[in-house]
């Protein structure tokens, strides 16, 4: 399986504070990869790193083999590097459908966006009923599946999700966790930072969990799930 | 006071020589210069130290200026009673405008004193009955006695003379707690009110102080120029003191007077060559451009103003700092504290009791009818997945917003009674999640600030400089500096806090926290971002704490190792409710503990659930 | 009867204009999050630039035409050279209020330098006997202004509502970082706001001209009239901005016509005081909350 993403030896942070201390990664071909780990590990600056919302103190990126550096985030979706934001990151104030339509802003071939649109419709059936809707009258579960939607919308070839699973019941998780599924099982490669760890190793392949910006275990998720050391990453020994 | 003495024998020397060798021309620019300074100095005050933008400033001068014109027309007022006069009129219209302007800041704030300063001049042209109207009125010269001060060698003594005394008085507010408390807000509002500073006294004070200064300068003006009329204070002039204060300098009274007086002699100057050259009407607007362009650039490239132009020569990046300490550079040793060997003196620890509480924000329930308690001289942590609710809870003890239900008891007192800056005085201190320390004062200014509701100082004793101002000073520093030493921080004290390593950092918000004496310490995510080296002395410290303060404390943690290890007991919250409650080891086995962090541990559901409207909200 | 219609079409003749200059205000505030204090004198310029294509034999559309998107053409300028600068320093509220006085000074000097400042009148823009509708008399200008101010007003509606650019305009002014995300350049769209904004003011001002002088200074009534408009209406809200406009245009015109003709200006200041104190939010805008 060839590369799709590699990470090297990045270090990233916010002023004063070094939030990624030399994180390298990989995300291969038809893969769902996981970053776990507690509240403040690096998951989400790992993202914003990779989506190009905060540049890399030092280290590179590289997408499909070409290097990332120094394109900013809006050519990095034309890319094909989709981030759907924690905290889902909607649009409140504009209807499900434009915020659907937001995701394939970029792209010329209008028809085929349509087809992708009633392909969301098919995969959110809530969200046709809720078409005209402002989306910030969603639920949160709702929410989640539009910003995953129009993060689809966008065409991605690598689709980064930042706790999707944030705030939400586990039964309408658990509905996400299978769409996700389904992503996957359509070609796309999947990075997904989780901090409900049990539910993202059910989906992926392999993990890498991070502590305090620097990865502290990696493997694959069959073998991590039984794995003590894990529990005590997140709760302490 | 010997210092004292030599300045002031100084000055009174520069002041005296140039009244009676400088030609009537160079002391009447220079009284306007002065003039303008005062005024300048004034907005400083509430803009470079208090951080609330006013350009609406000119029409807190003309009320100033027609006050002292009434004054002295209908009650021949000799000087040393109207511009005081005028002053305090001004003081209470400043007041009263800082109070509506509480709610507003930023973009909102600089609107409504446009609107302000635009509408006192509305007024002063309308009421032609008082006012005079259009016309105006005529200003006698200032009176003392039966002397009046018309040359324009009296005029600028008396100019020099209040400037240096308004400047003095400026320089005093700053460095006393008054200062600092109008920092604190300015840069950290939240901390500040955590630190016992009530935003609605400090702000509303800032505006009273400023239109004082500015009232006495346009009762100046008036006598100086021996008229007022609508037109001569206008935005342009309120533009114009904006513009010198940004580039003279904010937050700095050097600053302010380098800014009044380089644009004013600029634009002399400017006239002088105009006339000179033959152009007449377009000097006005050469000046216009000339002060758009130097109040763009400055603001771009030189923030801190041309008084900091030696610093940013060197290479160094302005913070607005009161003191004359140099901003430090970054990095630095991480302080390792021991186990404390001065005593602090025992506080002692309250009981803090929150009963059913529950708080909605929009759609997201962010606690649900949550009850704990931490006892004297506990340390619980309080610990739960991300979103769970634990800031919130904070920021409720903290009363920066209300509950919709419950309620919240400290050592019996009713908190949800008490506004934030309150929260201090009834021992309760606290941490940020982000570290917020002030930025422009000094390690030592910080601690400091945590002793505010203690400081016991009055605004004209300040002002007047009397020593028992100095002496509560030297009180509150001792006091800070037994903390400093405790945590090993005396190095820095005299450090800008903005310049420290992040760890340092952390140490400082401490012990502004413990300067305060607290019976209740709480603390938001203390470990987040430290090594693992920092977080052992932090546990080592917090345990230190408890030892020597005796006071209770309630955490929010992500470090399990850290909570594990130190707490007493362990409330966990979920969604918003607390889902358990025990030692740290009943909570580590506990399975819905276990659940909520890493998840379920059950088998695969293979069926997948399509979705209708109607499921649960998060 | 017939005063009160008079001054209800007076005052929505007027109330068009000082919404198109809070339509700008508000366009560039919620883009980019500054209070654009050089909106009057941007104006100002744009309306001089018309009278001296004018004065050059200039046909009306192309003067016209011409110095809106000179208009535009500066505030585009302002955004890119000014503020996006200033943005990457990371500027303080403070420093934005700052830059767009020092715009306003600059402007003012320079508009001073190249016309002077003599009065000059500006051509009427539409001639011909007023008109009548029913009971009412109105002149071929207030109308041609109610006209033009209603018919921009509904032009941009479409825009940000039907476009492709409006909608990530209007993605922007929510979220600007998910913005990029979606692959919008946001750094072009607020240039493009400011455009928009400036042209909508400097249409208000060649509008305006007519009806008082022309000088460098005339259009600060304009400008506190477009804040107060903005302030009543809510510095987010659009619709707000529209309706603050004309609200304030037939306050005015009422109290001008009942009470003095003095309290037109003193009118609007009192009401952004008076709003800002009440009400910051405005009639439409949304609740400015005090976060922690």
């Amino acid at each position: 399986m060839s590369v799709v993403l590699s990470l090297s030896a990045v270090t990233a942070g916010y002023g004063p504070i070094l939030a990624l201390r030399e994180v390298s990664l990989e995300v291969r071909e038809g893969e769902v990869v996981a970053l776990l780990g507690a509240n403040g590990a690096g998951k989400t600056t790992t993202l914003r790193v990779i989506a190009g919302l905060l540049p890399t103190l030092s280290g590179s990126i590289a997408f499909e083999g070409r290097p990332l550096h120094p394109l900013p985030p809006e050519e990095r979706v034309a890319r094909g590097i989709v981030l759907v934001p924690e905290g889902r990151g909607i649009f409140p104030e504009l209807t499900v459908e434009e915020n659907l339509w937001l995701g394939a802003w970029r792209r010329r071939d209008l028809r085929a966006a349509r087809a992708d649109l009633e392909r969301v419709f098919h995969l959110f059936p809530i969200l046709r009923e809720r078409r005209r809707q402002l989306a910030g009258t969603l639920s949160g579960g709702e929410q989640q599946m539009l910003a995953i939607g129009r993060a689809l919308m966008a065409q991605p070839r690598l689709l980064l999700l930042d706790e999707p699973s944030l705030g939400l019941a586990p039964l309408v998780v658990r509905h996400i966790f299978e769409v996700l599924r389904a992503i996957h099982e359509a070609g796309t490669p999947l990075l997904i930072a989780e901090q409900n760890a049990h539910l993202a190793l059910t989906l992926a392949h392999r993990a890498y969990i991070l502590q305090n910006g620097e990865i502290r275990l990696q493997g694959e998720a069959r073998v991590l799930r039984e794995n003590p050391e894990v529990k005590a990453l997140y709760l302490g020994r | 006071m010997a210092r004292r003495i030599v300045w002031g024998a100084l000055i009174a020397g520069i002041l005296g020589v140039t009244a009676f060798t400088l030609p009537s021309y160079f002391l009447y620019i220079l009284s306007l210069a002065g003039i303008w300074a005062i005024a300048v100095i004034g907005l400083d005050l509430l803009t470079g130290v208090a951080g609330q933008i006013s350009i609406g400033h000119a029409g807190f001068m003309a009320i100033g200026a027609y006050a002292v014109a009434l004054l002295s027309l209908h009650l021949e007022a000799p000087f040393w009673l109207a511009l005081p006069a005028a002053g305090l009129l001004n003081a209470l219209i400043g007041l009263a405008l800082g109070l509506p302007a509480l709610r507003l800041s930023g973009p909102y704030l600089a609107i409504a004193t446009l609107g302000f300063g635009v509408a006192v001049v509305e007024i002063l042209r309308r009421w032609e009955p008082v006012t005079g109207g259009f016309m105006g009125l005529k200003v006698p010269p200032p009176a003392l006695g039966p002397w009046s001060l018309r040359s324009d060698a009296a005029q600028y003594l008396l100019i020099g003379i209040l400037l240096v005394l308004l400047a003095g008085i400026a320089l005093r507010l700053i460095r006393s707690p008054f200062g600092r408390a109008w920092i604190a807000l300015r840069d950290r509002e939240a901390a500040a009110q955590a630190a016992g500073i009530s935003r609605a006294r400090y702000r509303t004070l800032a505006f009273a102080v400023s239109a004082f200064y500015a009232g006495v300068a346009g009762g100046l003006l008036a006598y100086r120029v021996g008229r007022v009329d609508p037109d001569g204070l206008t935005l342009m002039h309120s533009i114009f003191l904006v513009s010198a204060l940004i580039v003279g300098g904010l937050a700095s009274v050097p600053g302010a007077i380098l800014g009044a007086v380089s644009l004013t002699v600029l634009f002399h100057l400017l006239s002088g060559l105009g006339t000179a050259l033959g152009w007449r009407t377009e000097v006005g607007d050469v000046r216009n451009v000339l002060y758009g362009a130097a109040l763009i650039l400055t603001a771009m490239f030189l923030p801190g103003g041309l008084w900091r132009l030696p610093m940013h020569v060197r290479g160094r990046r302005w913070i607005p700092v009161p003191s004359r300490a140099p901003a430090g550079e970054e990095g630095g040793e991480r302080p390792m504290v021991s186990v404390p060997h001065i005593h602090l003196g025992n506080s002692g620890g309250g009981r803090l009791e929150v009963i059913e509480v529950s708080k909605r924000f929009g759609g997201l329930q962010a606690l649900d009818r949550v009850s704990f308690t931490v006892e004297p001289g506990e340390i619980v942590g309080l610990i739960g997945p991300n979103g769970a609710g634990k800031t919130t809870m904070l920021n409720l003890i903290s009363r920066f917003y209300d509950p919709d239900a419950g309620a919240i008891r400290f050592e019996g007192h009713d908190l949800l009674r008490r506004r934030p800056h309150e929260i201090v005085r009834l021992g309760i201190a606290r941490t940020f999640q982000n570290v917020e320390i002030f930025p422009a004062l000094t390690v030592r200014e910080n601690l400091l600030v945590g002793q505010h509701p203690q400081a016991r100082v009055g605004l004209i004793a300040v002002a007047a400089g009397w020593p028992s101002v100095r002496r509560e000073e030297s009180r509150l520093r001792e006091q800070a500096e037994e903390v400093l030493k405790w945590l090993e921080l005396s190095a820095l004290a005299d450090r800008p806090a903005g310049g420290l390593a992040f760890g340092q950092r952390k140490w400082v918000e401490l012990g502004r926290a413990l300067v305060a004496r607290p019976r209740l310490l709480l603390l938001d995510e203390p470990a987040a971002g430290l090594h693992p080296a920092e977080r052992q002395a932090l546990r080592e410290l917090l345990r230190g704490i408890r030892e020597a303060l005796g006071c209770s404390i309630l955490l929010i943690e992500h470090d399990m190792n850290l909570v594990m290890g130190l707490c007493d007991r362990i409330v966990v919250l979920n969604f918003g409710r607390v889902i358990a409650q025990g030692t740290p080891a009943e909570v580590a086995e506990n399975p819905l503990v276990i659940e909520a962090y890493l998840g379920e541990r059950r088998e695969e559901d293979a069926q997948p659930t399509a979705l209708r409207s109607g499921e649960g909200r998060a | 009867m017939d005063p009160l219609i008079r001054y209800l079409a007076g005052g929505l003749s007027a109330g068009a204009l000082y919404g198109l200059m809070a339509l700008g205000l508000v366009l560039i505030y919620r883009a980019s999050e500054v209070v654009n204090f050089g909106h009057g004198d941007l104006a100002m310029v744009s309306t001089f630039a018309a009278y001296t294509l004018l004065r050059a034999h200039a046909p009306l559309p192309l003067a016209l035409g011409g110095a809106v998107l000179f208009g535009a053409a500066l505030g585009a300028l302002a955004e890119r050279g000014l503020l996006r600068p200033a943005r990457r320093r990371r500027a303080t509220p403070l420093t934005l209020v700052v830059l767009t006085l020092g715009l306003a000074l600059v402007l003012n000097g320079l508009a001073g330098l190249l016309w002077g400042h003599e009065i000059r009148t500006f051509p009427a823009l539409v001639s011909g006997p007023p008109l009548r509708l029913g009971p009412a008399v109105i002149t071929r200008e207030q109308l041609f202004n109610l006209v033009v101010g209603l018919l921009l007003a509904l032009a941009l509606y479409a825009f940000l509502r039907f476009t492709r650019t409006g909608l990530a305009l209007r993605a922007v002014t929510q979220n600007p970082e998910v913005a990029r995300l979606m692959g919008i350049p946001v750094d072009r769209i607020l240039i493009l706001a400011w455009g928009v904004g400036v042209g909508l003011g400097a249409i208000a001002g060649i509008l305006a001209a007519p009806l008082i002088y022309l000088e460098p200074n005339a259009m600060l009534p304009l400008l506190i009239k477009g804040f107060a408009a903005a302030v009543l209406g809510g510095m987010t809200s659009l619709p707000g901005a529209v309706i603050g406009g004309w609200l304030l245009g037939i306050l005015e015109n009422l109290a001008a016509g009942y009470i003095a003709t003095e309290l037109k200006t003193p009118l609007a200041f009192a009401l952004i005081v008076a709003v800002l104190v009440v009400r910051p939010a405005g009639l439409l805008g949304r609740p400015i909350s005090h976060r922690v």
